[in-house]
């Protein structure tokens, strides 16, 4: 489980979260909702340890952030992050190099599935190629926990359905997965849990399946509800 | 491994090219070429009270100097010695000496020689606040620290010297124990400088400097007072001149030495010397005054008796060139005999011989009493194939009387 | 402790491979400049010898007395030599700028990549530390095998009769640049190369912090190089503090300031370990 308890950042004077406290457990899909701007990428840098926190706790199965649990948690920011000049075949040896959980078999398993050629380089590929790359590289991992920043900001619609594809597929079953998406339409239907953030704090943390069986109401029908007030 | 090529081949070329340099630079000739004494008359052992600093170079590179040390017989070059050693190093034999036997007694106090003097027993260091603190303001303040050789116990003394607001430069310091005496230059008040001898009972110490003399009175106004260089700061007899400037024209002046004098420590009296006929040698040495005539490649040496100042011949020494021997006066220099003196009855003097484009120290020990040259030497490089490119100077020279 | 040496092991070789375009670069450079230092000057010279002996039916001997021996040293003083090494030790000097923020300002942001690799981060920083210091010796030593090559290239234009062969020791060791860059004196290359590692951890140091506190940082970062500086500068002024300029031996002095040095390196490591574990940012 990621616990986040109390959690407070702020950016010079603008305080971002403020005492933001949430789970995010194992074998489920969590989403992170929001407007822009109200702190959900900041929450996955923090939970990586990418950006410090100015008070709260995060640990992940009761454990501190630490350089061994990057094999244990994946994340895959909405920017990409291996070297342009590498080629998908040398990323994927970067990481093989690096990482005990890389796993070699679903990597290459995952490159057919993303239809992917390994010598073509990463500075070489479309912004949707780019986005599978960036899933390649967290998907591969054998991790329990993957972090997803908007893994479908501006790509195409083609795309997009194969990487909505993904989270219904082996490839995050049993994992858990926190994810921070605009296009709520696309997995709606796949959530477990979702987390609405609004002023740097949680306005609202729910079941999506229970949402929709008991009250009727989609994420997006919960989400306007709560801003128009 | 492949992946690894470009680092490991980068370590190969570092560690190749730095171990062979290293290989290649231990392999190289030395940069510094072994010198050694070369006798051409007497005995070389005779030169061992001898310590100087030179500079060697090579007549193809005169701006590659190395600076080269001669103390107790033995050469040794400045960039040679470890790098802390050579960052406490002096260009004066004397202060290195201090600096090494006395390092602890010598913290914090003035890098000027001529304000220690010592006996076989005690080390006496004699100064000002300004002689360490360039920042302090003038007092009548000074400081006497006396080591106990022995015990390596050192008492410190405050006594004040006159009353005025005077600046004072200590330019020289004598020891007949248990009296010191300081030779002072107090300058600043009513724009007057006035050269005074003042004494200090180590063993009774007092509250203040006694003067003695005013050696002032000596002077005329266009005229300096110099101190003989003494390698035995224990002798009775100090010689003194006196050296007058005389304005010519705008951009001319003529220096010459218009008096000479002895100070007697024991007596605490100035004795006039009679001048010999053009420049005059004055010498002090075993409570003996020596008065010399230069000549064109000797000296005429007399004894003088302090008394009547009756002058007894001693004899003629020969000397190796011309200038030896001699020094002009120097109407800036408070200091005379910086290249001749004699030390236990021994005329010890130095000169510099330019022969084609190189240029070599020459050292000449002559015996006062029976005027045998008991050594005349240089010094040149051991390997005879660079004696024709390779140049000495002597630039600080001094006698350790206690290798006598 | 073998797992991690492995690691700084691979990212070291990690950022070497990303450096060696540039660095071959410079080698290049300075092979080239020096080579042609090393025909040009002394044609040059010889060309000059050559036209004064034609034009005033001189002898070998009135040539010297006018433009007198050539050595090898008049090579090593020209910017054929000297060029080079500036242009290795500012180039060197802004690539360890450049090491840090090209990952952040690169095309991709691979310094999230970096910092979520799985070990220390420290390993990271040691890897970018010990690849600037290849870096500087692989330079040294392109130099140091040039001047092997260039001194027998030199000794071959000149004529015997107009070359002063001091030898090439001798040559390099009157050239102030190459004390401080070849191992002629091995304590004042000790201090010359531990002085350079402390100023590559202040400034490592700098660029953490502004890579954590941004322009807070930068201005944390400019006290904390002057701080350094001035910490390690301090014992020059005790003389006058203490009133008295031979209170200290310059030995004393100089030992004083290496210690003070190592301090303000080893609080920069520890330093740099805070800001990179705890505070930094992507």
């Amino acid at each position: 489980m990621i616990e986040l308890k109390n959690v407070h950042k702020s950016f010079g004077r603008k305080k971002v979260l403020d005492g933001i406290s949430f789970t995010a457990n194992k074998g489920e899909i969590t989403c992170l909702v929001g407007v822009n701007g109200v702190g959900k990428t900041t929450i996955l840098n923090a939970i990586m340890n990418l950006t410090p926190i100015k008070k709260g706790e995060i640990t992940i199965d009761g454990e501190k952030m630490s350089p061994a649990m990057y094999n244990k948690v994946a994340f895959i920011p909405d920017v990409a992050i291996m070297l342009p000049q590498m080629t998908v075949h040398e990323a994927m040896e970067f990481m093989k190099d690096y990482y005990s959980s890389w796993n070699c078999k679903r990597a290459k398993e995952i490159v057919r599935f993303f239809r992917l050629n390994m010598p073509d380089k990463i500075s070489e590929l479309s912004k949707g190629n780019q986005a599978k790359v960036n899933l390649l590289m967290g998907l591969a991992l054998d991790v329990d926990y993957v972090l997803m920043d908007e893994p479908f900001s501006g790509i195409d619609i083609f795309t997009r359905e194969q990487i909505t594809e993904v989270f219904s597929s082996r490839l995050v079953e049993d994992r858990g997965v926190l994810i921070t998406t605009h296009e709520i339409y696309d997995i709606e239907h796949l959530l477990d849990k979702v987390v609405l953030l609004d002023n740097g704090v949680i306005y609202k943390e729910f079941n999506a399946e229970e949402m929709r069986e008991t009250e009727g109401k989609s994420v997006v029908d919960v989400m306007r509800e709560v801003y128009n007030q | 491994m492949n992946k690894y090529v470009k680092l490991t081949s980068l370590f190969l070329l570092i560690a190749l090219a730095f171990i062979g340099f290293s290989i290649y630079k231990a392999q190289a000739s030395s940069p510094y070429s072994q010198m050694k004494v070369v006798t051409t008359e007497g005995k070389p052992e005779y030169i061992e009270p001898v310590d100087f600093f030179g500079y060697v170079s090579h007549s193809q590179n005169f701006s590659n100097s190395s600076t080269i040390e001669f103390n107790d017989g033995a050469f040794s070059y400045l960039q040679e010695k470890p790098f802390l050693k050579r960052m406490d190093h002096s260009f004066d034999p004397k202060l290195n000496d201090l600096v090494d036997n006395h390092r602890s007694f010598m913290r914090g106090k003035s890098r000027r020689p001529e304000q220690y003097t010592e006996t076989d027993q005690h080390l006496i260091y004699a100064g000002s606040k300004t002689d360490v603190d360039w920042n302090s303001s003038i007092s009548n303040q000074m400081t006497i620290s006396v080591l106990d050789k022995a015990s390596d116990e050192e008492e410190a003394y405050s006594v004040t010297i006159g009353d005025d607001g005077a600046y004072n430069d200590v330019y020289a310091t004598y020891i007949d124990y248990p009296t010191l005496t300081i030779f002072v230059n107090r300058s600043g008040v009513s724009d007057t400088s006035r050269n005074l001898v003042y004494t200090f009972d180590i063993e009774n110490p007092t509250e203040a400097l006694t003067e003695v003399v005013d050696l002032s009175d000596y002077l005329d106004k266009n005229e300096t007072l110099s101190v003989s260089q003494l390698s035995d700061k224990t002798e009775r007899y100090i010689p003194l001149k006196t050296v007058r400037q005389t304005v010519v024209s705008d951009y001319d002046y003529t220096t010459e030495t218009s008096g000479y004098f002895a100070y007697d420590v024991e007596a605490q009296e100035v004795i006039e010397i009679p001048p010999l006929e053009e420049e005059t040698l004055l010498f002090s040495d075993n409570d003996t005054i020596y008065v010399g005539k230069p000549l064109n490649e000797s000296i005429e040496l007399y004894e003088m008796n302090p008394d009547d100042k009756e002058m007894t011949l001693l004899g003629t020494l020969e000397m190796a060139t011309p200038i030896m021997g001699q020094e002009d006066s120097s109407f800036y220099s408070d200091r005379f005999n910086q290249s001749v003196t004699i030390l236990d009855g021994k005329l010890y003097t130095y000169g510099q011989e330019y022969v084609d484009e190189v240029s070599r120290p020459i050292f000449q020990i002559t015996d006062v009493h029976t005027q045998e040259t008991l050594f005349k030497g240089t010094v040149m490089p051991k390997d005879m194939t660079e004696a024709d490119a390779t140049s000495i100077e002597v630039m600080e020279y001094r006698l350790d009387p206690l290798r006598n | 402790m073998k797992k991690s040496l492995h690691t700084l092991l691979k990212l070291t070789n990690f950022e070497m491979e990303r450096l060696s375009k540039f660095l071959f670069t410079l080698m290049g450079l300075t092979l080239l400049f020096n080579l042609v230092g090393y025909i040009y000057t002394p044609m040059q010279h010889m060309g000059k010898i050559n036209e004064y002996i034609t034009q005033n039916s001189a002898t070998t001997q009135q040539a010297l007395d006018a433009f007198g021996r050539f050595s090898f040293y008049d090579v090593t003083q020209t910017l054929w030599i000297a060029g080079p090494i500036a242009i290795g030790v500012s180039g060197l000097l802004l690539y360890s700028i450049f090491i840090w923020y090209r990952e952040w300002f690169g095309k991709n942001t691979f310094a999230y990549r970096l910092l979520m690799l799985p070990v220390s981060r420290m390993t990271l920083y040691f890897s970018k530390l010990i690849t600037v210091f290849i870096g500087i010796f692989t330079l040294i030593a392109t130099q140091m095998l040039s001047l092997f090559i260039g001194h027998p290239i030199v000794s071959a234009i000149i004529e015997s009769a107009y070359f002063n062969d001091i030898g090439l020791i001798a040559s390099i060791q009157m050239n102030p640049l190459f004390l401080y860059l070849f191992p002629l004196d091995f304590s004042y290359f000790l201090m010359v190369n531990g002085v350079g590692i402390v100023v590559l951890l202040v400034l490592f140091t700098v660029i953490l912090m502004e890579r954590s506190y941004s322009f807070k940082g930068i201005a944390m970062g400019i006290l904390y190089g002057i701080a350094a500086l001035s910490l390690v500068l301090f014992p020059l002024f005790l003389p006058n503090l203490l009133n008295n300029q031979y209170i200290l031996y310059d030995s004393e002095l100089m030992i004083i300031i290496i210690l003070l040095t190592i301090i303000v390196g080893v609080l920069s490591i520890f330093t740099s370990r805070h800001l990179i574990n705890k505070k930094i940012t992507v």
